[in-house]
């Protein structure tokens, strides 16, 4: 395969990344509703923070994911 | 006392004198870079957690070059830092003694050779990064978030055959396009995998350009979405995002890292490490979850950038291998940005404009990097429009789309 013109890599990699992606995908949909049609209800976690403290608008961005999360 | 023994106490003075003007010229050029990346990362342009700690290692490397260079690989000058080339060649060790001393050899040896070079701290990152990914993003759209992160890979697909005109084998050429994924650990796994012998350089032109991507996507974002009301246009509330319970996305999960593992098994480890991190924030063992995103993932990222700052000597970054890598390095990470925006554009069209095009920059992987600068740049449009659940899910998403191409790299280049 090394022996390959990189535009032949190129496009066998996207090939196969672009059916997994999408297989991936499928997977996710059916366990999303396979999840839903077996588990039990559960009372929602309280989530942790998940930002990453890099810059001075930090907060902000910690408040807009905290107000995302309360909108999904 | 001869002029000789006068230069020895003042041994930068000394090396300086002994280097060619033009290697002078660059560790001076270098230096002012190390204090320009301090400057931008305290100023918040550039990420400061990889910025301060990168740039004072590589202004402190370029000042503390002295005449020693025991190994005999650079022409007798050296640091007391490290030696990228240690035990590089086998010649250079040939019993237990050769390898105890090379493992001494400079105070951040022992780091560099058992958590860098083998791809150990990219582990540590991922896990950590695991640790703070919500993949209930994922989880409610995760075809919205796959088209996003599938066309912000375009660097990634466009610059394996650019890398291939300036010379690079395929191995090096993939190793390089990987940049484009926008993730730094998938570079350090995927160069140490294919390009052993452009490791360094492929690491540190990597980590440099993702830093500055956090300063130079807000531009390439507000030209190719021009106008308020585009960046600012705010996205319907998806009636059918559900809310995930902690077991729910434990499971999937779970069952993720072992399809990608048995798909994609070269991958293995760093798909392992970021679902770890994953699992154990959703199992709720609040102790593990706090190791993780705390002390693992901001100890390995600062020892990371300080070894990255550490590597940026001169002899390193002059290689003339190394130069088109700085061009390559920009253009994959300019192409995926485009792609990504590109792919903002094809879903606010198939959607009959319910995607805002900007979340597009979201699927270039660097989490969460790009996913803060799209809601930053949206809220600076309009302040009530709230955009970050769909840009973490195409964050996310980036994350693992850019694993799959590191593995089939890995997988058909071998």
């Amino acid at each position: 395969m090394e022996s390959m013109n990189g535009i032949t890599i190129s496009f066998f990699t996207l090939i196969i990344t672009v059916i997994i992606s999408y297989f991936i995908a499928c997977v996710i949909k059916v366990m999303v509703v396979l999840l839903h049609k077996f588990s039990k209800p559960e009372a929602p976690v309280v989530e942790t923070q998940s930002a990453v403290e890099v810059s001075s608008d930090e907060s902000k961005i910690a408040a807009v994911i905290a107000i995302a999360k309360s909108q999904k | 006392m001869s002029w000789e023994t006068f230069l020895s106490a003042f041994q930068g003075v000394e090396a300086a004198l002994h280097s060619t003007p033009q290697m002078v010229f660059a560790r001076l050029g270098l230096i002012l870079l190390g204090f320009l990346l301090i400057y931008l990362g305290k100023k918040g342009v550039l990420e400061a957690m990889l910025m301060i700690p990168m740039g004072l290692g590589m202004a402190v490397i370029n000042a503390s070059v002295m005449l020693f260079d025991p190994l005999g690989l650079h022409g007798g000058l050296g640091t007391l830092f490290l030696e990228a080339q240690a035990g590089a060649g086998p010649d250079n060790v040939k019993n237990a003694a050769d390898l105890m001393y090379i493992m001494g050899i400079d105070w951040l040896q022992p780091i560099y050779s058992f958590t860098f070079s083998n791809g150990l701290i990219a582990c540590f990152v991922f896990m950590g990064i695991g640790a703070l990914l919500d993949v209930g993003f994922v989880m409610a759209r995760p075809f919205l978030s796959i088209t996003l992160a599938l066309f912000a890979e375009l660097g990634t697909i466009f610059t394996l055959p650019l890398a291939q005109l300036f010379g690079y084998t395929a191995k090096q050429a993939a190793a390089i396009s990987v940049v484009g994924g926008a993730d730094g650990p998938m570079v350090l796994f995927t160069s140490l995998r294919l390009a052993p012998e452009l490791f360094v350089p492929i690491a540190v032109v990597a980590y440099l350009y993702l830093g500055l991507a956090y300063g130079g996507y807000p531009y390439l974002i507000k030209f190719m979405v021009p106008g308020k009301k585009l960046q600012g246009m705010p996205m319907p509330a998806d009636k059918n995002a559900k809310q995930f319970t902690s077991g729910q996305k434990m499971t999937f999960a779970v069952v993720a890292c072992v399809i990608l593992c048995f798909l994609l098994p070269v991958a293995a480890p760093l798909l392992f490490c970021l679902f770890l991190g994953i699992v154990i924030r959703e199992s709720g063992i609040k102790q593990f979850q706090q190791l993780l995103d705390g002390p693992i993932l901001y100890g390995s990222t600062m020892f990371l950038g300080l070894t990255l700052g550490i590597l940026c000597e001169a002899n390193t970054i002059l290689d003339p291998k190394v130069l088109p890598l700085l061009l390559l390095g920009m253009t994959s990470l300019l192409l995926s940005g485009i792609g990504g925006l590109i792919g903002g554009y094809v879903c606010y069209f198939f959607t009959k404009g319910k995607v805002n095009p900007v979340i597009g920059i979201a699927g270039v992987s660097c989490v969460p990097t790009t996913a803060k600068v799209a809601q930053k740049i949206v809220t600076k449009a309009n302040p009530s429009t709230i955009i970050m659940q769909y840009a973490l899910g195409a964050n996310v998403m980036g994350v693992i789309t850019t694993a799959i191409i590191a593995g089939v790299f890995c997988s058909i280049l071998k």
